[in-house]
């Protein structure tokens, strides 16, 4: 029987690079962020924000509060610009309606904090100006 | 269906990144980068260049899609050009997809920007070819002639050959455009000279600052692509020839040229 095809046993070009790595202490900082939205430690998500961000991510947290209560949160999809990572997060809880939030993370100062944020709740897509 | 889809209405799955185009330039410049995309000085330069083609391609299949759809009373053989066009893009897609991995990639890697659909938001199929088949198709002539002699220098004949298969296309895909933009405006000068402002706008949104020159008088840098290193054009050049034998006339690109190097859209 010949071989039709299982990827790992056809022979032609291999890769020529490595994938980059994803930090795992941005992922860490990313769940953080997540989980004190979540919670509607707003304070705690302010004080993850770079200085000029801090007023949207506040005002981010005051929504995702009002909203509802949210028990459970993942990431949904992750893309970098050279070493400032998109994170799509959403969150979740008994009868509440999912809160989708797309934020930057970038490294200041040694360590992970968010830039920008977009609130998706409600949105079909994240083509926002 | 609704006809003329806006920007916020393109379909993508959950697991992808959308942003503007002013979020993506935000992010590079609070890196201390250039606003545009990924140079070729950069690191990042060949993965971020592939994956912005890749997802250009599937904008152009569902750009080619969309006009089909768009202008139902268009001719006929206009129809069927844009079907083939969305054929090829489809090709196309697939392609770069595979060279993502190839360079240690992965479509979603980076995050897709509207800019190249924003294109598409006109309701005269004359200005839609002008832009799309002319615009950005000649863009795409640029962008690949130059990945092609990148690949050259690499020694790597999987790009380069893959990069040719789909420039190959492109050309047609303007000789396209020039016919249909000629066809559709023939007897209505007023229609034509819209059609090519319409080029002309796109054609200045991408031209860098006016950072853009002839592969010849490009300045040269030095950079590291996996374990060589070589000399390569620090900016994003125009393919004379490949532009020359897609159907542009000299005067065209040289209008190009001087356009790219006055412009300050970036």
């Amino acid at each position: 029987m010949p071989d039709l095809g299982f990827r790992k046993n056809v022979m032609g070009p291999q890769p020529i690079a490595e994938r980059a790595p994803t930090p795992p202490e941005m992922l860490g900082a990313a769940k953080q962020f997540l989980e004190f939205l979540a919670k509607g430690k707003v304070e705690d998500v302010g004080a993850l924000a770079i200085e000029n961000a801090r007023d949207e991510v506040n005002r981010l947290a005051e929504a995702a509060r009002q909203t509802g209560t949210y028990n459970q949160k993942r990431i949904v999809a992750l893309a970098r610009i050279n070493r400032h990572y998109w994170i799509k997060g959403e969150l979740t809880g008994a009868g509440t309606k999912p809160f989708i939030v797309q934020f930057r993370l970038g490294e200041q100062d040694g360590r992970w904090k968010v830039w920008e944020t977009i609130n998706l709740t409600n949105a079909r897509s994240a083509w926002t100006r | 269906m609704q006809k003329f889809l806006p920007v916020d209405k393109l379909a993508r799955p959950e697991n992808y990144i959308l942003i503007s185009l002013d979020r993506m330039r935000q992010a590079r410049m609070d890196q201390g980068l250039t606003p545009f995309n990924a140079m070729p000085y950069e690191e990042d330069f060949l993965k971020a260049r592939l994956h912005g083609i890749c997802a250009g391609e599937m904008q152009a299949m569902e750009a080619a899609g969309r006009t089909l759809f768009d202008f139902p009373d268009a001719p006929w053989e206009f129809q069927l050009d844009m079907a083939r066009q969305v054929w090829d893009e489809s090709r196309h897609t697939e392609i770069y997809m595979k060279l993502l991995e190839y360079v240690g990639s992965y479509l979603g890697e980076f995050p897709e920007s509207e800019v190249l659909w924003s294109c598409t938001q006109v309701d005269d199929p004359a200005c839609r070819v002008a832009g799309i088949n002319r615009g950005l198709e000649g863009l795409a002539c640029d962008v690949f002639e130059q990945l092609i002699r990148l690949a050259q220098k690499m020694g790597d004949p999987v790009i380069e050959r893959a990069v040719d298969f789909v420039l190959a296309d492109e050309i047609t895909h303007v000789r396209m455009g020039s016919k249909w933009m000629r066809k559709l405006t023939e007897g209505d000068p007023e229609r034509l000279k819209r059609a090519q402002e319409f080029q002309d706008n796109i054609d200045n949104l991408f031209n860098f600052s006016g950072g853009r020159t002839t592969q010849e008088q490009a300045a040269q840098v030095r950079q590291k692509l996996g374990e060589k290193e070589i000399e390569f054009d620090s900016t994003l050049t125009i393919a004379r020839e490949a532009r020359l034998l897609a159907g542009f006339s000299e005067e065209e690109i040289e209008r190009l040229i001087k356009a790219a190097s006055r412009s300050a859209a970036y």
